[in-house]
This record gives structure tokens, sequence and C-alpha cells, in this order.
């Protein structure tokens, strides 16, 4: 393979990824790593480098369209960002304290049982749950146009202490793990919040640049971001999240849950096998 | 509100994917024989390549001309807009005058740098 045919393929993967990503909420590590060292035969070392690199572009290329079209709630985003950005921070203090595979194989778990709750979706019907004085104070309420169902929708989040407490948990787990950080957020989001499934996606896909930047720094200071693997990749992950921001709000709720709990699955498979394998 | 950090983020992407692909366009006119050597791809992606790792690496290589150079440039641009999104949140909650929103964005901010200086050291 000539370096011109390896970035033309680097390019297109990180196309499909953003585009996933950012429809999603994740950020696309889970397509960009496993191609770039399976497919590419890449270091791994430089493959996590470009992925963190792709999860901000991820992030930043389809926030602007999330924000405009009030997909993205801005004030849960804030306001769960302080749950994971000093969730962030115990990762890295807990690092090398706590062994990865037994972490691995928790989280595993979880989110395969996330992945079952969100298939059997709220019994939203059974009872209304009381607005507690978190979400009133913190004005978490909004609405949105829906394109696909063709109405405004109006929402109001609801249990904001369990949902910040789950971010600190979502932030840390990533902060140790590396991964893992949309796949925690969109389901506390959805599960705890009741978000609409579109607003937990945008709304997770909003936050993850953030916390991805914080340990951008640390890849980038130790060498790990190879420009001449990152460049293909920040460049067809931003035309694919530009893409993917412009459809979310077409297609169907329905379908976006269902896409989601698909790859849920698959990043739960992939933390058990890494748990148990080591 | 919602216009400031959308224009933030537009601006910051447009920055940014404009000079990582002018940095490949600079490498491959500097390097003809990435079109079509494929022992070159090995030394490129190698593990061991050095690669820019500091600020002042970057700007010396963009001044020397080198594409590399130009593509971390743009790199750091992309990692640096979600931070100053944070930075302008703060602003635009303070025009608004919503006090406890300014407080949590700063506070997010803080912890933010923070984690900066924590990994860096």
């Amino acid at each position: 393979m000539t370096p011109l045919v390896f970035v033309l393929t680097v390019g297109a993967i990180s196309l499909l990824a953003g585009f996933l990503g950012s429809l999603l909420g994740l950020g696309g590590g889970l397509i960009v790593i496993p191609a770039l060292t399976l497919l590419l035969h890449v270091d791994i070392r430089l493959a996590i480098g470009a992925s963190i690199v792709s999860v901000i572009a991820t992030s930043s290329g389809a926030a602007a369209a999330y924000v405009r079209d009030h997909l993205a709630n801005m004030r849960v985003a804030m306001f769960l960002e302080l749950g994971t950005t000093l969730g962030a921070i115990t990762g890295a203090y807990l690092a090398g304290i706590v062994h990865p595979r037994f972490l691995f194989v928790l989280f595993g778990l979880i989110l395969g049982y996330s992945a079952i709750a969100m298939v059997r979706g709220r019994r939203r019907s059974d009872e209304e749950v009381t607005v507690g004085p978190w979400a009133r104070v913190l004005r978490l309420q909004s609405s949105y146009f829906d394109p696909a169902a063709g109405e405004h929708i109006e929402y109001q989040p609801v249990r904001a202490r369990i949902g910040l407490g789950l971010m600190y948990i979502a932030g840390t787990v990533s902060g140790l793990l590396g991964i893992g950080s949309g796949a925690l957020k969109v389901p506390a989001m959805d599960l705890a919040m009741e978000l609409p499934i579109k607003v937990s996606t945008a709304t997770s896909n909003f936050m993850i640049g953030v916390t991805a930047a914080a340990s951008a720094g640390v890849y980038f200071s130790r060498g790990q971001i190879d420009p001449f693997i990152a460049a293909p990749v920040a460049i067809g992950v931003l035309a694919g999240a530009f893409a993917g921001s412009h459809t979310l709000g077409r297609i169907g709720s329905r379908a976006v849950r269902m896409t989601f709990v698909v790859v849920l699955v698959l990043i739960a498979a992939q933390m058990l096998f890494k748990g148990v394998r080591g | 509100m919602d216009t400031a950090v959308s224009t933030l983020l537009r601006t910051g992407v447009l920055l940014s994917i404009t000079i990582v692909a002018a940095g490949m366009v600079i490498t491959f006119l500097h390097h003809p024989d990435y079109v079509s050597s494929r022992s070159a791809l090995a030394r490129l992606t190698a593990p061991g390549t050095h690669s820019p790792s500091t600020i002042g690496e970057v700007i010396a290589g963009v001044r020397r001309g080198s594409g590399q150079a130009f593509v971390m440039a743009g790199l750091l641009v992309l990692i640096a807009t979600p931070v100053a999104r944070v930075l302008i949140s703060i602003v635009s909650f303070a025009v608004e005058r919503d006090r406890l929103y300014v407080a949590i964005t700063a506070v997010v901010f803080v912890v933010l740098m923070i984690s900066f200086a924590v990994g860096s050291a």
C-alpha cells in the first residue's frame, strides 16, 4: 500500500465513523481503532491517539448543527459536564490502582444490561415521575422540532442528581479505560433522565469533545498523535459528522434507538472480551 | 447563546480542516514518492517515528514549511475548539445574567484546566 492509498482508505473509513458516531453520540473509536490496527496494521498506541482525534472531530463537526436545531440541550450538557470532567480526573488518579480487567467485565455487563433496558423502553404510562427540585432549579426543560415526526416536542428531564452521579461514573470509567464515554452517557440520559433519544445522542455528542480534549493534551505530549494517520481521520470524521448532524432530525426516533442498542451490544461484547482475555 | 457557541464551533472546525488539508497537500508536494512508493508507508506509520509533541516543535516546523507540522497545527486547533466552547459559554451565560450557569460552566472550565495540568505532569 502506498501512503496515498493509505490516506484515502483511512479517510473513507473515518467518514463512516463520523457519520455513525454523530448520530449515536459515540466517539467513533469503535470503528477507527479496529480498522487501523487490524486492517491497516497501525501500532495500537498511534491508533488510540488517532481515535481521540476522532472523538473531538465527531463532537465538534456535528455540534454546530445540533446546537442550532436545539437537539443538543446545552443546560443539560453543561450541568452533566461537572460530573464527566471530575470523573476524568478521578479516573486518571485511579489508573494503576484499579485493575482494568475487572472494570472491563463489570462495564461490559452494565452496558449489556443498559441495552436490554433500552429495548424494553420506559413504562412512561404507568406513573408520572415528579420533577424534582434539582431539575426545576436547573431549568433543564426544553423543546425541539422533530422533522421526522413532523411535530414540536417538549420534554422535561427528571432525576438530575442521579444523572450527575452516573456521569461522574462514566467520566471515571472512560478516564480509566480510554473508551466508553458516549456508550455510558446515552443510556444514563435515556433511562435515568428520560430525555428523548435524539436529544440524548445529540447532547452526548456535544459533551464528548470536552472530555476528549482534556486527554488529547496528554496523547499529544507523549507523541501518540501521528500527523500522517490523524490527518485523514480528522478530515474524514469531520465530513461524516457534518453529514450525520443533518440526518439525525430526519430519521425516526425508533430507528435511532434500535441502531444505538445494536452498537451498544457490540461495545459490551468488546469490553467483556477484553476483560476475559486480559 | 446558541448562536455564539454554534459560530465558534463552525469557525474552529473550518479553520482546523483547512490547515490539516493544506498540510497534507504540502506533504505530498514535498514527497512525490508517497504517491507510488510502498516502502514509504512503513516509515511513516512506524511507532518510533518522531511526531512533533510540543507546541514549540510545531511552530518551528511550520516556519520550515513542513507539511506534517501544518497538519499538527490544524489538529491543535481542533483540540482547542471544545475548550474554547466552554470558555465562550461562560461569557454567553454571563450576558444572559444566568448566574447559576455561569458558576456551573466556570467550575467545568477550572476542572478541565486541572486535568490538563495533571495530565501533562
